[in-house]
């Protein structure tokens, strides 16, 4: 029946010209045959029962409103609205009302999109207007809500066929389009994804491992061009088939569980050569929508130039390792707090420690309880300075007993100067120290023993001098007693001066092994020397000028050595003048300059650069009489050096020299 | 001749102590030599000595103790005391024993005058 027909086409959804062509002829042919009906209703004097023609109508009425598509009648030039369905005045968010008022007045925003041109147009032309998933907003409740559509706007006619109207059938396909619209770009950005990736990406499928999706990157590792795609894995890689690669497939594909590797060796085939590469990787099955396994992706990573230097590294530190197990010293490594994370065998062996047990308790568990205050303080400093360490300390053997060692911490800087790490190397020096120790003390009885001799000659030459001074009667004699006495005198005083020497000399190499540093103020120090000067050298005139006070972080014995050595130079070099004068001044923020000018004899400018060398003395007339090893300088270069200090010396043959020294302030 | 004071010099060199002797009475000094430190307190008060030399360095016993030793004791604190040392950097414990003054050895001969004249006028 051509009304099922008709139905049917429109229940659909299926809007097309045809149907709605169709569906206008149906309801002209309908409203003829009602007319005819009125015709003869009236020939057959009215009857009460519903004609076939209002059955029709009826029909046609329901077609009309319980369609699903949306539905309007507009007649006329303004478009008064004559029928609208539930689904169209459910899309416009409006009422009954709308009937009978011209549609592009109370649907404004249709204007504003172009629409009530294109109503205008068909309404005028009688073309039908057709779109497909075309976005149109409504205001509804004064907000724009955007919806896409395919519609028809057509011309509605008379019985005579003239355009009297228009007929727009919509149906909303928001929903169904823009699902269409995400699953496109979902889908590009995916394969963008995949293909621009560097990282190696390939999709298998099914128990064969057919390659359904390779990117460019896995392409080139593989060695191969891009018609692997559709082929079985094992097929195109052979390789990786020998090299046991099916099992893992295989394990993931059957338990649906994950496998990650890292590091990991594969050789592929390229240029009909094995080529080995390391690979970082995830194989990760692939479920259909059911949870059911279709197969297996491949995420990968060439890692093999880090994994080549990870090698290396392993074998460098391993190298590292036996030789420090092998050295006796003991070698620790600390973090940049000086927590210590490394020691070597020797450490163990000397503690009867474990490894375990020194990690968790750390070395301070064997320091002599006497040296930790020192330690204290020293690793305090070294860690605010960032500064290396290097200090005397007495470490508990496994029996118990405690011997002194020489502990060397050096700070490993990055490129940012900062401290990464602490590297500290320990050395015993128990044998050397009690050495040092014995021989301290034989230096003590040689220094004694040897000046009370020579103070004992000089006190009664210098008595008999004084004798015959007050004695005429002695003093003319023919035996050249005075000049004989004087010239023991002088030589004594040589002989002085050679032990004096001989016996600093000794004393620093003796314990050049470390600098007993601490924290004092160099200006009582300068203060302090001059002092005990004075009392051996009466006659000097040394005067002290204060411009700059501070404290330095020193070995104060040696500093005193330092100002010894220039101050008594300065009175020995200046046979016709008493004043010194001594300056502490400063000059660069951080540092203390002590300056110490003297009035004798200078020093030229060629000799300058060589008194500071060992055993260097100046030659010349003048300078012969000055008794001397020439070591009393090259001790105040060392002393100054190893404190990181600088010696200036400015000199001229006849005026006079100063010496000025430069440390580092606190 | 205006009166010298009394000086004890302590030290266990005969030699030493001798011409300390010598020198010192060639001054007008008056002086009394002691080998035995453990004597000292007595032989200060015994003798009415105005200045101690002492060494530092005396066999078995420290000069540095006897020093200290004249300082506790309330009959000879009062007595002026000069140590000697062989050793360069003995001062500061020397000052710090209660000795008013040091000398290193070996020392000048006027430089020993003066020293003695300086503190004994102190």
């Amino acid at each position: 029946m051509g009304h099922t027909s008709n139905s049917n086409t429109l229940m659909n959804s299926d809007i097309s010209q045809l149907s709605v062509e169709e569906l206008r002829r149906e309801l002209l042919t309908a409203k003829q045959e009602i007319k005819n009906l009125k015709i003869n209703s009236v020939k057959e004097n009215a009857s009460n029962y519903p004609s076939e023609m209002e059955e029709d109508i009826h029909t046609y009425k329901e077609l009309f409103y319980s369609s699903p598509s949306s539905m309007v009648i507009l007649i006329g030039p303004n478009f008064i609205v004559k029928t609208a369905n539930a689904p169209l005045l459910k899309i416009l968010g409006k009422g009954n009302e709308l009937i009978g008022k011209p549609y592009l007045e109370e649907v404004p925003e249709l204007e504003d999109q172009g629409l009530g041109n294109l109503l205008r147009e068909v309404y005028k032309t009688g073309i039908p207007f057709k779109a497909n998933e075309m976005p149109i907003y409504f205001n509804i409740n004064g907000e724009k809500k955007l919806s896409y559509f395919d519609f028809v706007y057509q011309a509605h006619r008379n019985i005579r066929g003239d355009i009297n109207g228009i007929r727009i059938i919509a149906n909303d396909v928001t929903a169904t389009s823009k699902l269409h619209k995400d699953l496109i770009f979902s889908n590009h950005r995916f394969k963008e994804l995949i293909y621009s990736s560097p990282g190696l990406i390939a999709i298998l499928t099914g128990k064969d491992f057919i390659i359904e999706t390779a990117n460019n990157a896995i392409i080139n590792i593989w060695g191969k061009g891009p018609d692997v795609i559709g082929k079985p894995i094992f097929t195109v890689l052979p390789e990786i088939l020998e090299q046991g690669m099916d099992k893992k497939f295989e394990e993931v594909f059957n338990t649906g569980k994950p496998l990650v590797a890292q590091e990991f060796p594969i050789m592929h085939e390229r240029n009909g050569e094995l080529v080995e590469g390391y690979f970082d990787f995830i194989y990760q099955p692939q479920k259909d929508i059911n949870g059911e396994i279709i197969g297996v992706a491949v995420i990968a990573n060439e890692v093999s130039k880090t994994a080549k230097l990870n090698q290396k590294i392993r074998e460098s530190e391993y190298k590292f390792r036996q030789l420090a197990d092998l050295i006796p010293d003991k070698i620790s490594s600390a973090d940049e707090n000086l927590v210590t994370f490394y020691y070597n065998k020797s450490w163990l062996d000397y503690s009867g420690l474990t490894l375990e047990f020194l990690l968790k308790n750390g070395w301070y568990e064997l320091v002599h309880p006497d040296d930790i205050e020192m330690i204290d303080k020293t690793v305090e400093n070294a860690l605010k300075n960032q500064s290396n360490i290097e200090l005397e300390l007495r470490f508990k053997d496994k029996n118990g007993d405690y011997k002194w060692h020489l502990t060397r911490v050096i700070a490993v800087k990055d490129n940012k100067n900062k401290v990464q790490s602490w590297v500290s190397a320990t050395t015993e020096i128990h044998k050397i120290k009690e050495e040092e120790k014995r021989k301290e003390n034989f230096m003590k009885m040689v220094s004694h023993e040897l000046k009370t001799p020579v103070t004992s000659i000089r006190g009664y030459v210098q008595l008999l001098l004084s004798m015959i001074k007050m004695d005429e009667s002695l003093k003319n004699t023919n035996i050249p007693l005075e000049s004989s006495l004087t010239r023991i005198d002088n030589q004594v005083n040589r002989l002085i001066r050679l032990i004096t020497e001989m016996l600093d000399l000794s004393r620093i190499e003796d314990s050049q092994l470390v600098l007993q540093k601490s924290k004092f103020s160099i200006n009582e120090l300068v203060e302090h020397t001059v002092q005990d000067i004075k009392i051996s050298n009466p006659n000097s005139e040394v005067k002290i000028e204060h411009k700059f006070k501070g404290s330095i972080y020193a070995d104060k014995d040696r500093i005193e050595q330092v100002l010894i050595n220039f101050i008594t130079n300065s009175i020995k070099y200046s046979p016709n003048s008493e004043k010194i004068d001594i300056s502490i001044f400063q000059e660069t923020e951080g540092k203390v300059s002590v300056s110490i000018r003297d009035f004798g004899i200078g020093i030229s400018k060629a000799d300058i650069k060589n008194i500071f060398k060992r055993f260097y003395r100046v030659d010349g007339k003048n300078e012969e009489t000055f008794s001397g090893f020439g070591i009393g300088l090259f001790l105040v270069n060392e002393i100054i050096e190893r404190h990181e200090g600088t010696i200036d010396v400015k000199s001229k043959k006849g005026k006079g020299s100063e010496f000025i020294f430069t440390l580092n302030t606190i | 001749m205006i009166k010298k004071n009394k000086i004890l010099v302590v030290d266990d060199d005969a030699i030493i102590g001798g011409m300390l002797k010598a020198v010192l009475e060639f001054k007008n000094y008056k002086v009394i030599v002691s080998g035995k430190p453990e004597n000292t307190e007595e032989n200060i008060i015994n003798n009415n000595i105005d200045l101690v030399i002492l060494d530092k360095l005396i066999s078995g016993v420290d000069g540095t103790d006897v020093c200290t030793a004249i300082r506790n004791n309330a009959a000879t604190n009062n007595v002026k005391v000069m140590m000697m040392t062989a050793l360069h950097n003995a001062g500061p414990a020397c000052i710090e024993a209660g000795a008013d003054a040091f000398m290193t050895k070996p020392f000048d001969m006027e430089i020993l005058y003066k020293n003695v004249e300086a503190v004994l006028n102190q």
